[in-house]
């Protein structure tokens, strides 16, 4: 009964009872009101109200609560967007501070944010690229680390800092690679894609690690990292031959374009590994020819008996000690130019590959590029370790003629050779005082460590040092 | 819901833009409620046009002058006003006699004649609820036949909520108990 007569209240406004109003009387009465309406509006300028605003977003949220939540919301909006636009602003501060600035941490903090916002929200190939694009920072610190010429800063703290930014380049270029291997795994599709990403990153990183180089007094040593980078484009690129081995869709186009990169990047390593053992070839002659001048002056000096017999001999052991460590580099230095050549013709027989497009022959095309990149780092070691011991061993032949030579041979004659001397060792190494007992040790360590063909030199050079200082 | 939005968006034009075609619109929506709700406590239908004409235009005008108000509900607005209108109609006319809806005569038609038996049951109703006091009316007219929710009748009626719902139920409770005596 109470339900039916519910239902008879709702009919009623559908009924034809009088309680409706007649439909024509609606009509009539619209129009009538519609002119009075007319009538009383004037042509008065909008004014813009606030309130509008709330007006409209009223009409698209219910209500009360445009008032209730809408409102507070916003602003809380506004005071986020206020509190992160500082944020932001500190953090893109922070974006070209260097290892051992104050704001790195934050940087690096930042970067880390990034990683694990996009480890969650983004696919494997975007964090491959950001993994990448964060080694591609990395290299450009440490160029700009090695670039920064900055009296206050001392050459260990410079060489610290370039190893933190390269442990994170290693680190990135690492992670990158297990990306590139789930993309693989998981999106055959994408590989081709990404790969052109690790190409085009690896040789921003290469071409800064190599002004790097260029521009580093200290003789840096890159050749491991280079390595690193080139490892993760080969493998990039045998990705692209597995995927396509898999029946992916892979262009020649694109594969070729791959291999070329590789191939031309390689060539460009070994033509700077030639430059560089040429400068020590050179080095090496410009040494020669400071031993031999003081040969003959040392023979002329006892010709002329102005020298006390007793020193006599110590000259002459300089010098032909010398020359017997000279040797030893020597043939050091000769077999680093024979593995540069060979490197070289490694990579003018890939040249001839180019342009392949077979599988298998793109396969070891790859292994050959490997090889190269093995070799050249292996023969950049072997340059830089010959470079050094060069290097010591100028220093120390300087040291002892001031030390023990300078009074006996006499003053003039001395320093002529000292500054043909000076002028090479300076290139090198700027910071040359550094005592007696300490640079053998420096020698000691070096040679003990490095092992190779330049063992036996090294044996030389702090053996004979140690003779000498006794 | 999508109605409600779409009188929102009317209002708005009517407020910023005083656009008289979206008022017209407005006028199409409601005209029949007003009307109704008039009826209900005028029972005269020439009067209850005056008012409801009267209604609409005071409407309009409380919307352009007012313009930078909040308006909760025009729901809300539009019944208070006629509710305003008919106190002012009954203070005029006072003395006025009413007639009553049992005087309604209703034609029956061949073609729908089992839809004037319903009116006829309708009417019935109406004639029980007619019994009750003004404000039982009210809000059985405003909850059952307009379907409107109590937080709008609330706004209405300018009472709580609670006050509507204990009123309401008073309301249902007294016309179950007319309709049983019936």
């Amino acid at each position: 009964m109470y339900h039916n007569t519910k239902e008879q209240l709702k009919k009623l406004k559908n009924t034809n009872s009088r309680i409706n109003p007649d439909r024509s009387w609606v009509l009539e009465n619209k129009e009538k009101m519609m002119c009075q309406i007319g009538n009383s509006t004037t042509n008065e300028k909008n004014t813009f109200s606030f309130t509008y605003i709330w007006d409209m977003i009223n009409v698209i949220v219910p209500g009360q609560m445009v008032y209730s939540v809408v409102r507070p919301v916003l602003v809380f909006l506004l005071i986020g967007a206020v509190a992160t636009s500082g944020w932001i602003a500190s953090v893109g501060a922070t974006a070209n501070s260097l290892p051992g600035d104050i704001g790195y941490g934050v940087k690096m903090a930042t970067e880390k944010t990034q990683q694990i916002v996009a480890s969650m929200t983004s696919s494997d190939q975007k964090e491959a690229e950001l993994h990448l694009e964060f080694a591609t920072r990395r290299a450009k610190e440490v160029k700009k680390i090695v670039e920064k010429k900055d009296e206050e800063i001392s050459k260990e703290e410079t060489s610290k800092n370039v190893g933190i930014a390269i442990e994170h380049l290693e680190k990135s270029i690492d992670s990158a690679n297990d990306k590139l291997k789930k993309v693989t795994e998981n999106q055959p599709e994408k590989v081709v894609e990404a790969s052109k990403v690790v190409a085009e990153k690896t040789k921003e990183i290469k071409d800064d690690l190599r002004d790097a180089e260029k521009s580093s007094e200290e003789g840096l040593d890159m050749s491991a990292t280079k390595k690193k980078v080139n490892e993760a484009n080969i493998s990039a690129v045998e990705a692209v031959v597995q995927v396509k081995g898999e029946g992916v869709e892979v262009s020649d186009e694109d594969l070729q374009g791959l291999i070329k990169d590789q191939i031309d990047s390689i060539l460009e390593d070994v033509g700077d590994l030639k430059t560089e053992t040429d400068g020590v070839v050179k080095d090496l002659e410009e040494m020669k020819v400071v031993l031999d001048e003081l040969e003959e002056k040392k023979e002329d000096e006892i010709d002329e008996t102005s020298m006390p017999t007793s020193t006599a001999p110590v000259v002459e052991n300089i010098v032909s000690t010398s020359s017997v460590q000279l040797a030893d580099v020597e043939t050091a230095v000769d077999s680093v130019v024979k593995k540069t050549d060979d490197t070289e013709e490694v990579v003018k027989d890939l040249e001839e590959m180019r342009d392949l497009v077979d599988n298998n022959q793109i396969s070891e095309a790859l292994e050959r590029v490997r090889q190269a990149s093995d070799t050249t780092e292996q023969t950049g070691q072997e340059v830089n370790e010959v470079k050094k011991a060069i290097d010591e061993i100028s220093k120390e032949t300087k040291i002892l003629l001031e030390e023990g030579v300078v009074d006996v041979v006499g003053d003039i004659d001395v320093e002529n050779v000292l500054d043909v001397e000076q002028e090479e060792v300076v290139d090198h190494n700027a910071d040359s005082n550094v005592e007696n007992s300490t640079s053998t040790d420096i020698v000691e360590e070096v040679f003990s460590t490095q092992g190779g063909p330049l063992q036996s030199g090294g044996q030389a050079v702090s053996g004979w040092v140690e003779n000498n200082i006794e | 819901m999508k109605l409600k939005m779409e009188e929102k968006a009317l209002l708005f034009k009517i407020r910023t833009k005083k656009d008289s075609a979206a008022f017209g619109e407005l006028y199409n929506l409601y005209v029949e409620k007003i009307y109704r709700f008039v009826f209900f406590k005028i029972n005269n239908k020439e009067e209850t046009e005056d008012i409801t004409s009267d209604v609409f235009l005071k409407v309009w005008n409380y919307l352009i002058e007012n313009r930078k108000k909040e308006i909760g509900s025009f729901t809300g607005l539009i019944y208070r006003i006629a509710r305003n209108s008919i106190i002012d109609f009954y203070r005029q006319r006072a003395k006025r006699q009413e007639c009553s809806l049992d005087s309604v005569v209703l034609l029956a038609d061949d073609k729908n004649y089992e839809k004037v038996e319903i009116d006829i049951e309708v009417e019935k109703i109406m004639i029980v609820v007619k019994r009750m006091k003004q404000e039982y009316q009210e809000v059985i007219l405003l909850r059952f036949v307009e379907e409107l929710t109590t937080s709008e009748i609330s706004s209405i009626l300018d009472k709580s909520k609670t006050n509507v719902r204990v009123t309401l139920h008073r309301a249902t409770k007294k016309l179950q108990e007319l309709l049983e005596q019936d």
